[in-house]
């Protein structure tokens, strides 16, 4: 165990209830797989929360070690854990210095269209993929004091916006797609947190399905969801809830109409409770459903 | 009579000003003053204004009139100039029950209802009033009408039944909806959701929660019209990660902001005039077009808020604040956000920072404190945790912000996105009533509903798959687990006129209110901080 860790371990010890981390967690697979490679740390535990002169850092304990994950941005920026929940996290050694006492990890997933800042004046690394566990968990209840070792200059801070207006960082909404004939059968893709139905940074590819749809006067949209997977650095695999590719697909046939795809636009549904198979390093694109939209 | 004085350049009629008939306004007395929590100044002389505009009034609302309240004033301003209310269907009784919308939309409440007001209708009209009308004014319908025990939660905490059939199959587009739980009832001191003809176990199942009327002006602010998209950044869908398309007007099918309920159950004003019809004013004709039209028109054109605070001080004078006083409210630009130093929510208090500007040593005192109290509502940063659809909207649990961070749309402090959220009005443990507002009568007064999710719906986020529940508020909605109790924001207007607060009536002033997020939050505020606090919301 690192001083940071052990350090951070004592002062949560002193001033709140221990939380101990446990991976016997439902749909978790005990077998002993493949582990992913080296430099990827794929992990479930508490979140951390390390208050900052500034924003907050979020921070996760495993096997020892304590990782940094990212700060408090805003909420159209990085979605930082609960309290109160377990986090998956998927991601990768950053390399660097230390950042609120935890070593940095990072990931090939874009968290947010802006850098979320700085720490010691060093921009922070993209985040590592994280998913909010669907289930409470009392134990996950960890918030460290402010520690002045840690200077962290956030993109958004503590208080009101510096920018006037926080809305115009936001990507446009995409347009209604100019296409011509013949019409070709399109796939659209969404992917999901783990064991999240609710496609919160890839719904827009539900209202580009739609405009698609319409501009070619599709005659069926076809909604696929499939169940993933996570192979975990101890050598475990995280299954998601059996139940999850239904759910996607059924919030997606909900969501297609609402957005105004006709009732004539036949709406088959397709979903498979078998997970798909994990190796540690592109297992969030598996948590996925699709739209294939058929002329 | 009501008061009338010169204002700003808004378009007012002034031949109509002198031409105010009240022969059916009912009362003359103003609500009684009552002191200030701090250094407020001493109370102006001037006539108190009428407090009760009864339905059928022939009246000629000024296009600015004014009311005493707690706190000095509350202005009312009509932006396309004074009304003739005769005939006019916002002011008319359409229904069966002798109730018109001005019932509980009163000027003198800021166009709310305050608690005041209906405890005084109850003495002078010994009950009779028909805002005491048996089908959402009492306890429930079956109740002797004649005894104040039937009418208790209006009567101690302003709060009308709201009755919506349970279980929902179909949202207000007519989408299906399928809850994700189940409601079985713990504690229903009033009868009514246990009651055979009206509740949850009746032939026609309806669940009764109680719920205060929201403010009925300045409303450019809440139903946001921006040509076709919804208001922000997230297009068609709610900007509260929730991957959810929002709702849209069924007369033109544009995307809705879906702020003006508390439950966000109705898509338009003109949608929510002809639910209030069928549900308050018992009609037993939808309204018509035209009448509908009138009363969207009308409400879409009236502003109130605070405008003189208890020293006469005129918030809508030139040079003054920009965000107070209605008139003010009536030219400013809807839709701009105001979590941000640029365009803060609301503007900047400049104009009162130096001493010299005030009129009284007392004046400056009460300025001072209401700077202070907006410093600390825009500025101090505090813990928001366990606060589904904020903590749960992008910022992480807990998150480091500020009262602004919720309360963010410039002139009004609701929430640019569809705002509704669970901050614990509704939800045990924090809904507690005793905790709440201990100077309510004693005993639980609400009902208490243990909602238990279905094991494959996403649970509450911070309560899980079992909440016990005073009002489960937009999931009955919705039928989501992750929304039970959350509510829409009410806006932070008018606030001294229309005590008590909170969609459940569970503030019984802004003390109250201070004080509830202070241990809701964790927040650590001095006394001196909650004065300032409550100075600084009461000239809102």
């Amino acid at each position: 165990m690192s001083n940071h860790a052990r350090a951070a371990r004592k002062r949560r010890c002193s001033r709140y209830a221990p939380a101990l981390l446990l991976a016997a967690l439902w749909g978790v697979v005990t077998t002993p797989a493949a582990t992913p490679p080296a430099q990827r740390r794929n992990f479930i535990a508490c979140p951390i929360v390390q208050d900052t002169d500034t924003v907050p850092c979020w921070l996760a304990e495993y096997r020892g070690e304590l990782y940094f994950l990212g700060i408090q941005t805003d909420s159209g920026g990085w979605s930082p854990p609960w309290l109160g929940h377990q986090v998956l996290v998927e991601g990768r050694l950053a390399g660097g210095r230390r950042i609120c006492g935890g070593i940095a990890l990072t990931s090939e997933y874009p968290a947010a269209p802006l850098p979320a800042g700085s720490a010691d004046g060093v921009p922070l690394p993209n985040p590592p993929v994280i998913s909010v566990m669907r289930e409470l968990d009392g134990r996950c209840n960890t918030l460290l004091p402010a520690d002045p070792r840690f200077h962290i200059e956030g993109r958004r801070g503590p208080g009101p916006n510096t920018a006037a207006s926080a809305l115009r960082k936001f990507p446009p909404l995409p347009a209604p797609p100019n296409v011509t004939p013949p019409y070709e059968p399109r796939t659209f893709t969404l992917t999901y947190e783990f064991d999240s139905e609710l496609a919160t940074r890839t719904i827009t590819e539900a209202l580009r399905a739609v405009q698609y749809a319409q501009a070619i006067k599709a005659r069926q949209v076809r909604i696929e969801g499939y169940r993933g997977s996570a192979l975990l650095s101890n050598g475990q695999v995280a299954l998601e809830i059996p139940q999850i590719s239904r759910l996607r697909v059924q919030e997606l046939a909900h969501t297609l109409r609402r957005l105004g795809l006709a009732p004539a636009v036949a709406v088959t549904t397709h979903w498979s409770t078998q997970p798909a198979a994990a190796n540690g390093v592109t297992d969030p694109d598996n948590r996925r459903a699709q739209l294939v939209v058929v002329p | 009579m009501f008061q009338s004085r010169p204002g700003r350049a808004i378009a007012v009629c002034s031949c109509a000003l002198a031409a105010v008939v009240m022969a059916a306004v009912a009362g003359a007395g103003g609500t009684p003053d009552v002191a200030m929590t701090a250094s407020a100044p001493a109370a102006t002389q001037q006539a108190p204004a009428s407090y009760w505009l009864a339905p059928n009034s022939q009246v000629v609302l000024p296009a600015q009139s004014h009311y005493r309240d707690e706190a000095g004033e509350t202005g009312v301003v009509l932006a396309g100039g004074a009304l003739a209310t005769s005939g006019h269907p916002f002011f008319t009784a359409l229904g069966t029950n002798g109730r018109a919308c001005v019932t509980c939309h009163q000027p003198a409440s800021g166009m709310g209802l305050s608690l005041q007001t209906i405890r005084r209708r109850w003495q002078e009209t010994h009950g009779k009033d028909p805002l005491f009308a048996a089908i959402d004014g009492s306890n429930c319908p079956n109740l002797p009408q004649n005894l104040a025990s039937s009418h208790s939660l209006l009567l101690q905490r302003g709060l009308f039944r709201v009755a919506l059939p349970w279980p929902r199959k179909a949202g207000p587009d007519g989408s299906p909806v399928d809850p994700e739980f189940t409601i079985e009832v713990v504690r229903d001191p009033t009868g009514c959701n246990t009651d055979p003809v009206y509740g949850l176990k009746s032939s026609d199942p309806h669940i009764s929660v109680f719920r205060r009327p929201r403010m009925v002006a300045n409303l450019k602010y809440v139903a946001i019209d921006a040509g076709g998209q919804v208001y922000g950044p997230a297009g068609p869908f709610n900007a509260k990660r929730l991957a959810m398309v929002m709702d849209r007007d069924p007369q033109t099918g544009r995307y809705v902001t879906m702020n003006i309920m508390s439950d966000a159950r109705s898509p338009t004003l003109r949608y929510q005039a002809q639910e209030a019809a069928h549900d308050h004013l018992q009609v037993t004709q939808p309204l018509t077009g035209q009448q509908l039209e009138a009363i969207v028109a009308f409400e879409s054109q009236v502003y109130a808020a605070q405008d003189r605070d208890l020293a006469g001080d005129d918030f809508d004078r030139p040079g003054g604040p920009a965000a107070l006083g209605p008139g003010n409210l009536a030219v400013a630009r809807s839709g701009v956000l105001g979590d941000n130093f640029g365009t803060p929510v609301f503007k900047s208090f400049e104009p009162w920072q130096s001493p010299s500007a005030a009129g009284s040593e007392a004046q400056a005192q009460f300025r001072a404190s209401v700077m202070r109290g907006y410093q600390i509502f825009f500025n101090r940063p505090f813990w928001i945790r366990d606060s589904a659809h904020i903590n749960t909207a992008g910022l992480g649990n807990p998150a480091k912000r500020t009262c602004v961070t919720c309360h963010n749309l410039q002139m009004v402090g609701t929430d640019a996105s569809a705002g509704w959220g669970d901050l614990g009005t509704n939800n045990e443990p924090w809904a507690d009533e005793a905790l709440f507002s201990p100077n309510y009568a004693a005993g639980p007064q609400l009902p208490l509903f243990k909602v238990v999710c279905r094991k494959d719906a996403r649970p509450h986020p911070f309560l899980g798959r079992v909440i016990y529940t005073h009002d489960p508020g937009r999931a009955l909605i919705s039928g989501r687990c992750y929304d039970v109790g959350s509510v829409v924001m009410g806006q932070l207007r008018g606030l001294a006129a229309r005590a008590p607060y909170f969609a459940g009536g569970s503030a019984e002033d802004l003390r109250a209110v201070v004080d509830f997020y202070d241990r809701r939050y964790n927040i650590g505020l001095s006394e001196q901080e909650r004065v300032d606090l409550v100075n600084f919301l009461s000239v809102l």
